[in-house]
This record gives structure tokens, C-alpha cells and sequence, in this order.
């Protein structure tokens, strides 16, 4: 998967947010040097160069990168937040990088989103030290990556909030498809107050056939347009399963239960682009369950991935 | 030839497991692991687990059933529920007079499902209680739905 644009500035760019609390910066040819007093914490600053659309195709990012070292383990980058304009789109909190030599720095941003506003980069630094040796940091650079990724969008429709967090699962999610080059893009969040429907009778749960409440449920799709798939939150299923994915025609969508492990959500949006079981625990679409997956996170293999890419579900940049 | 305790607990861990083609595999040796799996820590494992044991129609996977019928886990009592419409009308009574009382509306709903033709007299009491009494429009119109005894 090839990116489209990749943007980087030199380090000595850099902005310094807290001038008071630096012992000095040094702007070389080769990085920026800055050396914090000791007992501080600061923030420094790097403003991407973002071309936001390119062949009339609004770009999302992929990742953002830095470059730099430090003078020993008392000068730590210990946050890297990512902002799209005033929007923070990422944040990387209690990191404790101290990197003795110039490597590069990857940090992705989880939901590839659309860039809109110009990407900034702001990262945390403590410098513990006692002496101006130990209290050095050094930026060399910092980058981002974009590219354009065909997205699956997902509306999430809670009538029981599950034991593993809908956050979570999103996360999960998002760790199986987003290195095949599927976005996952969550396009709203709404509860229904549907008592009789918290314990939904899926049958057998076998594709193409439903059961009358399932039909019932599928036709709650507030705000989603046609090629955009449901996700119901439900506390059970009758009979119990960890999700069901049968859905009516032209309602994609599937139901998760409470107790549904952290890669249900995505091993159900699987079926509904058109995915089967496989009887491979290293698979998000393993036939054993996915708590039995045993080398997180779960694969998707090259021709699950090209199922998923026909599929109308999935839409093209 | 029976299942193994291995196979049962992948066809159990499957996201959506084919209940009736384990079913036929059950032994009593299965039935056992049913029961511990129905106590267990693993709610969304014993769920299912209870859901089999009624659907084996055996005695001792009724006994998981109305064991689950009294958990303090509401969803091994939804499982309870949903397992009893397999069971013999005796249990099956017994487990509802004991589930109808529950709260939960997909309890109730299970139950009356699962019972709505029964000739139980406490059951029917407790059914025309509800059709009165109960807060959700949803179950009075569920009961007031089933189909009336001939006079």
C-alpha cells in the first residue's frame, strides 16, 4: 500500500512553547539543540507542511514521525500529541523516549481521518537532569505520512453499553483492517431504548435469514445512509452468541452482545463484507472464537482482504 | 462419537456456535463440562454452555438450567430463559414460575414465550398479574397476545 504524500521539516523549525523554562537553543545545520532547566517540563512544536487534497482527493493520515536524541535517560519525550488545526486527532501519553542516536520515530494515528486543517505536532518533554549534558534534546526532523484508504463506515446504535468498552473494540478493529488499507471510520453513536429488543432472537443466525426481531432492529437506521453499516449493542442474544451478523437485505449490519470480546466487533463487520470462518486462531475470522485467539492482533489474509475491497460496503477514497 | 472436552470449548468459544451440530455429540462426560462452564467466571462461555445443556433435553442438563435460573448473573438468567423452552413441560414450568418474577423485561419475555401455552394454573395466575400490573405496554401486549384457553 503505497502512500501518496509524504511531508517533513527540518528540526530546527521547531517551537519552543515554554521560552522560561530552556536553558538555551542552539539552531545548527544538522538539528535544533535545546537544553531544559533542570526540574521542567516543556512542549515543542513542529507545523507540517499539509497538502490536505491532491487530484481532488482529500488526503488522511497515516502516521507521523520523529527524529531526535537525547542526551541521557533525564531529557524524555514523554508525549507525542497529533493535531489536525485545533483538532487533537491523536495523543501518546506517558512515553518515556530517550534515544541515543538518531532513529526514526513512528507514531500512527488510529482511524486514518481526513485531513482538513494542517497537521502540528507537539511533544512532551521532561528534562530531570543535573547537568546541561543530561538535559540535552536534539530534533533532527519530523514527518507524516498520508495516504488514501478505502473506509468502512459504521454507525453504533447502544442499547446495552458492552463489558468490553465500544472504544476498545474500535481500537481492536482498527488494529486488524487498517494495515490491510481499510479505514474504519465511526460516523455516529446513538442509544436506543429498546427493553424488548435487549435480548434479540437471531435464530440460527445464518446469513440471509432473519428472524422478525432482528428485522425489527436492522429498520432503526437514524442518520445511515445505504452502503453504511449498523452496529447494535445488545445484551444478549437468543440463542447466545458473541455477535450475529445475519442482517436484512439492504440494512447491513450485525449485533454484538455484552459480553463480546474486544475483536467481535470486527470479526462480525467481517461477515457483513462478505467474510466466512476459517479454522485458524491466528485469523480474526476463526470458526473457534475469537477469545481464543492466540497471536494478537488477528490476521486478515490477501484474499479475505480482496472480498472485502468488492465489497459495496467499503467505500473508495 | 462424543465430543472431546478440547472440541466442546472451541465450539463453544466460536462467535456464533452451531448448537445443533454439537448437539449430537453430547455425552454425559459432556454435560459435566457444561456444568462447570455454566458456574464459571466466563459469562459469555457459560451463557452458551447453559443454552446447550437445556437443548440436550437431558436430565442433567436441566439441572443446569434451573441452577442457572437462580444466578445472581442476569445473563445466565437470560440464558436460563432461553434454554427452557427446550426442556420437559415439568421443569419448564417449574424454572418459569421462578424466572416470571424477574424484573427483566427479556426475562419475561423468554418466559412467556417459552410457557405461553402452559395449563399451570400458578403460571397463568402470574401471567394475568402481569397483563395487568406489569410497567411494560411491551409484555401486557405480549400476554394479552397468547392465544386464550377453548371454554
Amino acid at each position: 500500500m503505497a502512500i501518496t504524500q509524504a511531508m517533513w521539516i527540518h528540526g530546527h523549525s521547531i517551537k519552543v512553547e515554554y521560552h522560561d523554562r530552556i536553558k538555551s537553543i542552539r539552531r545548527a545545520g544538522f538539528f535544533a539543540r535545546i537544553t531544559g532547566k533542570p526540574n521542567t517540563t516543556n512542549w515543542f512544536h513542529f507545523s507540517i507542511p499539509t497538502t490536505v487534497i491532491v487530484n481532488d482527493k482529500r488526503q488522511m493520515i497515516d502516521s507521523v514521525m520523529l527524529r531526535f536524541r537525547s542526551g541521557s535517560n533525564k531529557a524524555k519525550v514523554t508525549n507525542v500529541d497529533i493535531y489536525d488545526g485545533d483538532w487533537k486527532i491523536a495523543a501518546y501519553d506517558n512515553l518515556g523516549l530517550y534515544p541515543a542516536t538518531f532513529g526514526l520515530q513512528r507514531f500512527n494515528v488510529p482511524g486514518k481521518p481526513e485531513i482538513s486543517w494542517g497537521v502540528g505536532i507537539s511533544i512532551g518533554v521532561s528534562f530531570t537532569g543535573t547537568t546541561d549534558a543530561q538535559n540535552t534534546i536534539e530534533f533532527s526532523s519530523a514527518g507524516c505520512d498520508f495516504n488514501l484508504f478505502e473506509s468502512v463506515r459504521l454507525h453504533f446504535k447502544v442499547l446495552t453499553t458492552p463489558t468490553v468498552s465500544i472504544d476498545q473494540m474500535l481500537a481492536s478493529m482498527r488494529e486488524v483492517y487498517e494495515p490491510v488499507g481499510v479505514r474504519v471510520v465511526r460516523m455516529s453513536d446513538e442509544n436506543l431504548d429498546l427493553p424488548s429488543l435487549n435480548t434479540v432472537d437471531v435464530g440460527e443466525c445464518k446469513r440471509g435469514i432473519t428472524t422478525a426481531e432482528q428485522n425489527t432492529l436492522f429498520n432503526h437506521r437514524n442518520n445511515v445512509v445505504a452502503n453504511d453499516v449498523v452496529v447494535y449493542f445488545v445484551e444478549a442474544t437468543n440463542p447466545p452468541y458473541n455477535g450475529c451478523a445475519a442482517h436484512p437485505d439492504g440494512k447491513p449490519g450485525a449485533v454484538v452482545a455484552s459480553c463480546a470480546t474486544r475483536w467481535t466487533m470486527g470479526h462480525e463487520v467481517g461477515h457483513v463484507l462478505g467474510l466466512s470462518h476459517v479454522d485458524n486462531n491466528d485469523r480474526l475470522m476463526t470458526g473457534n472464537g475469537t477469545g481464543n485467539i492466540t497471536n494478537p492482533p488477528p490476521d486478515l489474509i490477501s484474499s479475505e482482504i480482496t472480498t472485502m475491497q468488492n465489497s459495496n460496503l467499503t467505500v473508495n477514497p | 462419537m462424543a465430543i472431546s472436552e478440547k472440541d466442546l470449548l472451541l465450539a463453544l468459544g466460536n462467535e456464533e456456535p452451531r448448537y445443533l451440530e454439537i448437539l449430537p455429540k453430547l455425552d454425559e462426560k459432556a454435560i459435566a463440562i457444561l456444568s462447570v462452564l455454566s458456574k464459571g467466571n466466563d459469562t459469555m462461555m457459560a451463557t452458551k454452555a447453559i443454552f446447550l445443556a437445556g437443548l440436550s433435553k437431558t436430565l442433567s442438563g436441566a439441572v443446569i438450567v434451573e441452577t442457572a435460573s437462580k444466578s445472581a448473573v442476569k445473563l445466565k438468567r437470560i440464558a436460563a430463559a432461553s434454554a427452557m423452552e427446550h426442556l420437559p413441560e415439568e421443569k419448564r414450568e417449574k424454572i418459569a414460575l421462578k424466572l416470571i418474577d424477574d424484573a427483566d423485561i427479556s426475562i419475561q419475555k423468554l418466559v412467556i414465550r417459552a410457557t405461553g401455552n402452559s395449563k399451570s394454573v400458578k403460571l397463568k395466575e402470574k401471567f394475568t398479574r402481569l397483563s395487568k400490573e406489569s410497567p411494560s405496554g411491551y409484555i401486557r401486549e405480549l400476554i394479552s397476545a397468547l392465544p386464550q384457553p377453548m371454554p
